[in-house]
Order: C-alpha cells, then sequence, then structure tokens
C-alpha cells in the first residue's frame, strides 16, 4: 500500500491548518475503514525523524521544500484513514480552491479594463452558486483563470454568453452575422479549445467550421484569420 | 436491445443542467460535451416511453430524469430527431454520430449519442443548429394568483 502526500511546507503542526497549502489522497486499492493506530501527525514527525523509512522523497519533506513524497508503510495508510485528518486536509483544500475561484471573479469584477468584467463576474458567479446548488463539479479555478487572462489580453471584447462544461471549465460563445460564431473552451494553463464557423466566402449559404487548441494569447489571430471580420466580437 | 441503432424517424431527449443554459434559457454546447470518463452521451429515447404524444412524452422523459438526476428549476430538456442530428453533423462537421438504444432495468428508454469525443466542441456546436424543441426539465410550478 502506499499513500502520497503533498505538502508545500512540511511545518506540519497538528493544532492548526493554516499550514496547510497541499492536498493529501489516498490510492483506491488501499482498504477502506482499517482503525488507525497512529495520528497524521505523528506520521509525519515519525517520517521526518526517519526519512530513511519513507525513501529518499522524504528528505524534501524533512527539508521543508514544495515536494510529493511517497510512504510505503502500512502505517502511514492507516493513519491517513484518521477521519480527523482527512477533514481538515480535506476543509484546508476546498477552502483553497474555493478562495482562488473567489478571488479570479474578484479581479474580473474590478478590472478598470474589461469592459465588461462586471457583467461577466455577476454571470460566473451565477454559474458556480448553480453548480453547487447542483451538487455538480466545482467550478476549474484554472480555467477561470485561462478566461481572466483571456480577457485581460482583450478588454474590449463584447459579453458572451458564458456558460459551463461537464467538467466545470467555461465556455465563452459569441454569435455574429451570417451565422459566425466563435466559441473558446477555457483550459488549464493558458490553453483554449475553439470553435469557429463562418460563411463561405463564394457561397455564404455554406458554412465553413473549424476547431482546434490554442492558447489564449493567439485564439482570437486565429479566429480573426479564419472570420476574415471581427468587428462583431468588439465592443 | 443493448446496442440497437434507433430509428431515424425517432427523437431522443437530452437533459440540460442549469449550468449548460445560457442567460436567455437557450441551450449552451456544454450539454452535448462529455464528462471526464463518460463515453457517450445520455439521452431518453422518446419513442420507446410508450406514450400518446409529444407532450406525454415529454412528461414521462421528466420522470426519467427526475429518477437519476438533481433537477435544478431552470434545467432544460433538448429534443433532437435521431435522423436529422446525425445527418447534420456528418454533412456539417464530416463526423459521424451514432444514437443507440442502451436500457437499463429501471430506464428501459436510456439511450446513448456516441462519437462525440471525435471533436467534443465542434460536434456539439453543430448539434445546437439540429435541436427541435426545448422544454423546462422540471414540471413547472403553478404561476401564484
Amino acid at each position: 500500500m502506499m499513500t502520497t502526500i503533498q505538502t508545500e511546507n512540511s511545518q506540519m503542526d497538528a493544532g492548526s491548518c493554516s499550514f496547510l497549502s497541499g492536498s493529501i489522497w489516498s490510492r483506491t486499492d488501499e482498504a477502506p475503514g482499517r482503525p488507525h493506530i497512529d495520528s497524521f501527525c505523528r506520521t509525519i514527525q515519525d517520517a521526518a525523524a526517519a526519512p530513511d523509512a519513507w525513501g529518499g522523497d522524504a528528505e524534501h519533506l524533512a527539508t521543508m521544500g514544495t515536494t510529493s513524497v511517497a510512504i510505503p508503510t502500512a502505517s502511514a495508510t492507516e493513519a491517513v484513514y484518521a477521519k480527523r485528518w482527512r477533514l481538515v486536509f480535506r476543509a484546508t483544500e476546498d477552502w483553497k480552491r474555493r478562495g482562488e475561484v473567489d478571488h479570479l471573479i474578484g479581479l474580473l469584477q474590478d478590472s478598470a479594463d474589461i469592459r465588461c468584467g462586471e457583467k461577466m463576474a455577476r454571470r460566473v458567479r451565477a454559474l458556480r452558486q448553480m453548480a453547487i446548488e447542483d451538487g455538480d463539479k466545482e467550478m476549474g479555478a484554472d480555467s477561470l483563470r485561462s478566461f481572466l487572462e483571456f480577457f485581460t489580453l482583450n478588454p474590449s471584447l463584447k459579453y458572451p454568453e458564458i456558460s459551463l462544461t461537464p467538467d466545470g471549465d467555461i465556455y465563452a460563445r459569441w454569435k455574429g452575422p451570417q451565422k459566425m460564431l466563435l466559441s473558446i473552451h477555457f483550459l488549464p494553463e493558458s490553453r483554449v479549445r475553439y470553435v469557429l464557423f463562418a460563411p463561405d466566402h463564394r457561397r455564404p449559404a455554406l458554412i465553413n467550421r473549424a476547431s482546434g487548441t490554442d492558447s489564449v494569447y493567439g485564439v482570437l489571430q486565429t479566429a480573426g484569420s479564419f472570420l476574415g471580420r471581427t468587428d462583431w466580437l468588439v465592443q | 436491445m443493448t446496442g440497437d441503432p434507433l430509428p431515424q424517424s425517432d427523437h431522443v431527449a437530452r437533459f440540460c443542467k442549469p449550468t449548460c443554459c445560457n442567460d436567455d434559457g437557450s441551450i449552451a454546447a456544454g450539454a452535448f460535451m462529455l464528462r471526464t470518463g463518460e463515453s457517450y452521451l445520455s439521452v431518453q429515447w422518446l419513442e420507446c416511453l410508450c406514450q400518446a404524444d409529444r407532450a406525454a412524452q415529454i412528461e414521462a422523459a421528466r420522470e426519467a430524469f427526475g429518477r437519476r438526476l438533481k433537477v435544478g428549476r431552470s434545467a432544460k430538456m433538448a429534443v433532437l430527431n435521431v435522423g436529422t442530428a446525425c445527418s447534420h453533423v456528418m454533412r456539417e462537421s464530416g463526423f459521424k454520430i451514432d444514437m443507440h438504444h442502451q436500457p437499463e432495468p429501471a430506464d428501459p428508454a436510456h439511450s446513448g449519442i456516441f462519437g462525440i469525443s471525435q471533436d467534443e466542441e465542434l460536434i456539439a456546436e453543430t448539434i445546437l443548429e439540429a435541436i427541435k424543441e426545448v422544454h423546462p426539465a422540471r414540471k413547472q410550478d403553478p404561476t401564484p394568483l
């Protein structure tokens, strides 16, 4: 059995969770419901005291760096199943994720440059609330960051239709004249998937379609070269 | 039987979560995109619900969705004609999608749209153009007097 622990700071104090900025999870092949014999804190302390028993990677933990540690001991696995510690970590993870989304929505709302920032922030907040009410996957902070980055680079774009994908990513869509369309699915790390529709130059009844992967930096240029005119995208 | 192709003249209803709908209540492309780990889109085969007319089929589909899913107040149901949707996607995007019966013990009309993963966003946007009807996925509360 093996348990993976990630942490950005190994100052692990049982009485506080403020130090926790990482995450902890167990492999699905571990047997659930085993009685815990040690607290997570004790496990970490033991590991720090005897890094050899943890394998080489544990030294990173002991030196308080950002690291990922593999613990090939049964007692460590049992410690992970200690309910209270699992809850502490889960609560910390939730706080981190939600706090980050709140922060990004705040940046969108307060941006002086982005024309529809406030309206978009309202919509994103409403979508997030709907996702929470429906028990859906939480809105992806990484996707929201790409969305914010895109609008920071292109602040004068019109307000798009904004929705979520089933995985909680942001999906923006602009409809133009003659069935023109630009849709952007915002992915982590400034990546996007886009869809473009534009009428054929010679036979406008035919709609040409394209899709692909790009970055938030280049997607509008890619769209411009396919669509021909992009004035309908700008306010 | 599982895997049987649906008749071209029949219809399917796709449940659309509120987050996959736009401000104005129209359906967004996310409603026809796959969740991680899914291999097809779940739909209800309306003609398999053994109802007299479309209104009764929609009501039966609502009940089927309600048994499986949490149906938000602003959730929608998009109705597609099998033949029209598949041929529209093929003609406009070049991708072949299929609809097959995927019955389950408690949900005999359950079916699937297959082939979405070839180009999820493009196919989803193209399917949107083939939507025949949109209905609320939850029976609307009566308007207060």
